[in-house]
């Protein structure tokens, strides 16, 4: 090859790839794509400057399917690529234009063509990188077109390439930029390796995304794992990008149970957050996010709250796993599980770890640090359960330092409802009945200051959820104090008027609630809509209820209580039979509320009997 | 993948509306991807009924002709077809909330959709078809002018353009203006202003006014006309929104993409973030998704939560032109549909309660059921007082009757004897012939009294008879009480049997002395 031609190649194709790297909105406004315009002329320059392909005799059995072809060409013995590698360098170059204008013009035809041009030669150190990427981006043209299994065939074709390359061969091959550069500017092997691995890890994070797109959600876990995995390996990462993206995949792991996974996730997530500022990683490092104070705070903010959903999530599992049709602990659960769990952790383990483990040597480490303070097992006692309450607790006052109230309204009503979760969850663990009161008490002395701050407007539905939680645990509450008073022999009038203020302050919320959905003129609605009737209408079945377990001695008051019980399980009954579509929300209330409205009135005849005998 | 009506809801509401068709469409012989099927409902890429005959020579585009039709169903809060005008469209979106809007509420009216869809032409319209902005400030006036004799009402608009281009230092907001116009028609001026002015933009892939979002805000203040201390004020704000065309920006373009909808595959790793997102679940509550600059999120955070209703109007278009747009704005629109904040989340606990109702249910009819035996028993109670009154009152009778008897036997004796008597007297004093007459007349006297004794002697029997029987009915009660005894609620009418047998044995005993006395 005569070397003006060449020097000129080099240079056109220098200056292509410069155009194409142009960001976008460098470009003049009317013309977005003029760099990429350019671009493409240039390889075509390049592309008629290389001469017509010498094999396009042979092109033609192989033509019309490029994937099939490609599998038993995966076949050939390494030798034989390598025989035939100095050969094929003009075809290489050929096909590096062709995969660039495919690139640019999204052009199948070229990628194609780069694929057949290269198919022989695929395992070879020379060709591999751009076969591989090639496919990648065939890959990504036909998730464009919407036909995901193509671009899934292709993309899961370069995986098995790569690992085929990786077991047979291993050593770095060469960038497909490399074909256009002088002998003396080729790459050195690490740097050759570290750019065939990113192309490598791209594929997977493409494969992450074509699962995803499938619905295959675990396998595209899986993926989007592995990418994560890989960003560290290579230390092509941002660490506070990296740390969010870890602890937002713990999250889909505690949907699926895996608490394992979660916790490694999380570990991983705070021991990279904590290189931030320490560590300067090159990759992708586009804007200096961790210099803005603001974002590294609400970061950390972010991985504490995924930190808190994780301990809430183990501990409500646990409860799940172990309450009877009450919610009540299930002590012959409780020891099924306890016997269970001595065989899980011997078997398990070690092997999921080894399947996720994020980093060596002391980044592992460190990671493990992290985790040995965090059991990832469900909690089975109060002992276990405070732990992680304990954890989840920290996490909180983590997260409330950044969402503070003023400024992250909802963000910080969130966490303080994990909180409250918190709490609840685990005076399900506790065994002595006054600290659960205690337990709920302290639900309620962080979740009513929250209502008197905000804007009953602006804020309906949190106020609201606020509301039915408050209730909630005033009706935990009385009715723990009504079992504590059942044990006692003869429970004196301080306990009975206890249990009264609970009631009447679970009724005072409920009451808010339902008066929350009148309209501006205060009157309640006829039709109440959909989102909110079955909370509507379970607050009304409660206040009933609230309203038949006022202790009084004095006959008269009880009877005008059971009247207005009465009213509220009229309601319910009457509403549904207005509406019937709402019976079907609220199936088990209902049936209660009918045979309530019947039983009632006979309890009260039979009460004004009573009354006018005495 | 067909889409149930499962989650419409009520606080926010999603509407499509399909454009027709352009000249250039129809011509190019390009077909339609999309079918309105009623007000609700659409279909996608409908299955096509006619086979074509010249099979894949259509001039259509390869990739179309290769795949699948989707055929998928969506379901919305309202569809409109090609031919729907302006008016209904307001009708069946801003019309509705204006209500609201007057109560003081938030209201959000957004249009969304690929550029070229219809959004502009939806919400600004043309002066000589005018859009939503342009009808809602109509009507909205016309709403004030109604209770102006109640309230003093005052507006400001502003009119706004949001880029995104610098999203991670926050919304910037470029132009804004605040007016206060006094009058319809002074709006109407500014909207046809910020009408022109968008219009100046060229609407084709251009870079600018794609990445930018026109944003029409109305502030609402109302005040009561009477004069108390306590002045109410009600303060609302309607936001109309004609966002930034939704079509992908160019691949390779790293920051400003993550807004992609469709299957594409995102090639930078710093988007990587977005894919783990998804893969969490929204609609699960126990997880923490960190928040991303999605910036439409972030400039409608207050226009979705709380009470404030969020009309979303989808513009589409039906041609196989927009085909992945198309797909990508109706996937959208139907994902929003779910994306709400919901209440129920106390459902664990709720087992619990349900239990204690039915127990409770369970306890007061045990109740019932003890309080009607009880009315049962008191019914027996009765009855067997009934009954035995009956046999004492029997008793008593006989007891009378047999005393009767007693005294008339007695009577009788005493009668005989007196007979016997006389006889002897005339046997002593009188003469034979006398004698004989009387003796005849006394037997005759004495057979009298014989029969008569007899006759009271048998009635006597009877009576003992019947007071046997009526014995025997007594012990008879008795035994039966005895056996309704047992479980416990009859020992008092036991006890008063006795006390009655008692008594009117002793009444009895009583008269007899009595009777023998005297």
């Amino acid at each position: 090859m005569a070397d003006a031609p060449w020097a000129e190649i080099r240079e056109k194709f220098q200056t292509a790839l410069a155009l194409s790297r142009v960001e976008l909105h460098k470009n003049p406004e009317k013309e977005p794509y003029k760099s990429k315009y350019s671009a493409r002329a240039l390889l075509e320059e390049v592309k008629a400057l290389l001469g017509p392909a010498p094999e396009d005799e042979d092109e033609r059995p192989q033509a019309d399917d490029s994937l099939g072809a490609g599998e038993h060409a995966l076949g050939l013995p390494a030798e034989l690529v390598e025989a035939e590698g100095p050969v094929a360098q003009g075809a290489v170059r050929r096909a590096v234009i062709e995969f660039h204008l495919g690139e640019l013009s999204a052009g199948e035809e070229h990628l194609v063509k780069c694929l057949r041009l290269l198919r022989k030669y695929r395992l070879s150190h020379d060709c591999v990188s751009l076969y591989i990427q090639a496919q990648n981006n065939l890959g990504i043209l036909w998730s464009e077109r919407e036909e995901i299994e193509t671009a899934q065939a292709y993309l899961e074709s370069s995986e098995a390439l790569y690992n085929q390359y990786m077991k047979e061969i291993g050593s770095p091959p060469l960038d497909p930029t490399e074909h256009f550069l002088p002998e003396e500017e080729k790459l050195p092997e690490q740097e050759r390796s570290k750019r065939f691995e990113k192309v490598y890890t791209h594929n997977l994070y493409y494969l992450a995304q074509v699962y995803q797109h499938m619905e295959m959600f675990e396998k595209a876990a899986h993926y989007c794992h592995s990418t994560l995995k890989r960003q560290l390996e290579h230390n092509a990462y941002h660490p506070m990008e990296w740390a969010i993206n870890a602890a937002t995949l713990s999250q889909f792991y505690i949907n699926k149970q895996c608490f394992m996974e979660a916790r490694h996730c999380l570990s991983a997530a705070n021991v990279i957050f904590g290189q931030i500022g320490k560590i300067r990683t090159t990759e992708d490092t586009t804007e200096a996010e961790g210099d803005v104070p603001e974002l590294y705070h609400q970061r950390k903010g972010e991985i504490a709250r995924c930190w808190i959903k994780y301990c809430l999530t183990l501990m409500q599992n646990a409860q799940l796993s172990m309450q009877d049709n009450i919610g009540e602990l299930d002590l012959d659960k409780q020891s099924e599980l306890r016997a269970l769990r001595k065989k899980e952790l011997d078997e398990e383990e070690s092997v999921r770890k080894k399947a996720v483990q994020f980093g060596t040597g002391e980044l592992c480490d460190a990671i493990s640090a992290v985790e040995e303070k965090v059991s990832y097992l469900r909690p089975l006692d109060f002992e276990e359960a405070r732990e992680l309450f304990l954890t989840g607790q920290h996490y909180v006052f983590e997260a409330k330092e950044f969402f503070q109230i003023d400024g992250y309204v909802t963000d910080h009503i969130e966490v303080v409802q994990d909180h409250s979760a918190l709490f609840k969850v685990l005076a399900f663990f506790e065994t002595d009945m006054e600290r659960r009161c205690k337990m709920h008490k302290r639900r309620i002395a962080m979740l009513e200051p929250l209502i008197v701050d905000l804007n009953p407007q602006y804020y309906l539905l949190v106020n609201r959820q606020i509301q039915f939680e408050i209730a909630h645990a005033y009706y935990d509450m009385m009715d723990l104090k009504v079992a504590i008073a059942d044990k006692l022999r003869d429970p004196d009038s301080h306990i009975v008027k206890k249990i009264n203020n609970l009631n009447k302050s679970a009724l005072k919320y409920y009451q808010l609630f339902l008066d929350s959905l009148r309209d501006p003129n205060k009157v309640f609605p006829e039709h109440i809509g959909e989102d909110v009737l079955r909370p509507a209408m379970l607050a009304k079945f409660r206040v009933a209820r609230l309203y038949g377990k006022i202790i009084t001695a004095d006959p008269k008051k009880e009877l005008e209580n059971l009247a207005t019980s009465l009213e509220h399980y009229k309601f319910i009954v009457d509403y549904c039979e207005k509406h019937p579509e709402a019976a079907q929300e609220i199936e088990v209330e209902l049936e209660l509320s009918k045979e309530m409205v019947s039983l009632l009135p006979t309890k009260m005849e039979r009460f004004r009997t009573k009354m006018a005998l005495t | 993948m067909s889409v149930t009506e499962e989650d419409l809801c009520h606080h926010m509401k999603v509407v499509v509306r399909v454009r027709p068709e352009n000249t250039k469409e129809k011509a190019s012989g390009f077909h339609k991807v999309l079918h309105v099927v009623d007000k609700h409902i659409l279909v996608f890429d409908p299955k096509q009924e006619e086979i074509s005959f010249f099979h894949g020579k259509k001039t259509m585009n390869r990739d179309i002709t290769k795949r699948q039709n989707k055929d998928l169903k969506f379901v919305f809060d309202a569809v409109f077809d090609e031919t729907s005008t302006q008016l209904e469209v307001f009708e069946h979106t801003t019309k509705p909330i204006l209500h609201s809007f007057l109560n003081g509420y938030n209201c959000t009216v957004l249009a969304y959709g690929a550029t070229g869809a219809g959004k502009t032409h939806t919400m600004l319209g043309s002066p000589a078809d005018p859009g939503v902005m342009y009808l809602t400030m109509l009507d909205l006036y016309k709403s004030m002018d109604e209770i102006k004799e109640e309230k003093v009402c005052s507006t400001a608009v502003s009119y706004l353009e949001v880029s995104w281009q610098y999203a991670q230092k926050g919304v910037v907001v470029q132009g804004l203006t605040l007016h206060q116009p006094k009058s319809s028609e002074e709006i109407l001026q500014l909207l046809d202003n910020g009408n022109r002015n968008r219009t100046q933009h060229p609407t084709d892939t251009n870079a600018t006014s794609s990445r930018s979002h026109a944003v029409f805000q109305i502030y609402l203040r109302q005040q009561d006309k009477t004069a108390s201390i306590n002045q109410n004020v009600r303060i609302a704000k309607m936001t109309l929104i004609d966002l930034a065309g939704s079509e992908r920006a160019s691949a390779t373009s790293a920051k400003g993409t993550r807004f992609i909808e469709g299957t594409n595959i995102n090639r930078s790793l710093l988007a990587l973030g977005n894919v783990i997102n998804a893969l969490a679940d929204t609609k699960k509550k126990n997880q923490h998704i960190p928040y991303r600059n999605s910036k439409l999120t972030r400039l409608l955070k207050d226009s979705l939560g709380g009470n404030c209703q969020t009309i979303m109007i989808a513009a589409v278009s039906p041609s196989s032109v927009f085909y992945d747009d198309t797909y990508n704005t109706l996937k959208y629109a139907n994902r929003l549909k779910s994306n709400v904040l919901n209440l129920d989340n106390h459902i664990t606990q709720y087992v619990k309660i349900c239990n204690e109702q039915k127990k409770e249910i369970l306890m007061l009819k045990e109740k019932l059921k003890a309080y009607e035996e009880q009315k049962i028993l008191c019914f027996i109670f009765v009855r067997f007082q009934e009954i035995l009154n009956c046999l004492f009152q029997n008793r008593e009778e006989i007891r009378q009757e047999y005393l009767k008897l007693e005294m008339l036997l007695k009577e009788n004796e005493l009668k005989s004897f007196y007979q016997q008597q006389c006889h002897k007297q005339i046997e002593m004093m009188c003469s034979e012939d006398k004698v004989e007459k009387a003796t005849c007349k006394r037997d005759h006297r004495l057979a009298m009294l014989k029969t008569r004794r007899c006759y009271l002697e048998k009635k006597r029997e009877e009576e003992l008879k019947q007071f046997d029987e009526n014995t025997n009915w007594l012990h008879r009660v008795q035994t039966e009480m005895g056996l309704l005894g047992q479980n416990g609620s009859i020992p008092k009418v036991h006890t008063w049997f006795i006390f009655r047998f008692i008594v009117l044995e002793l009444n009895f005993l009583n008269s007899l002395l009595c009777k023998y006395l005297s």
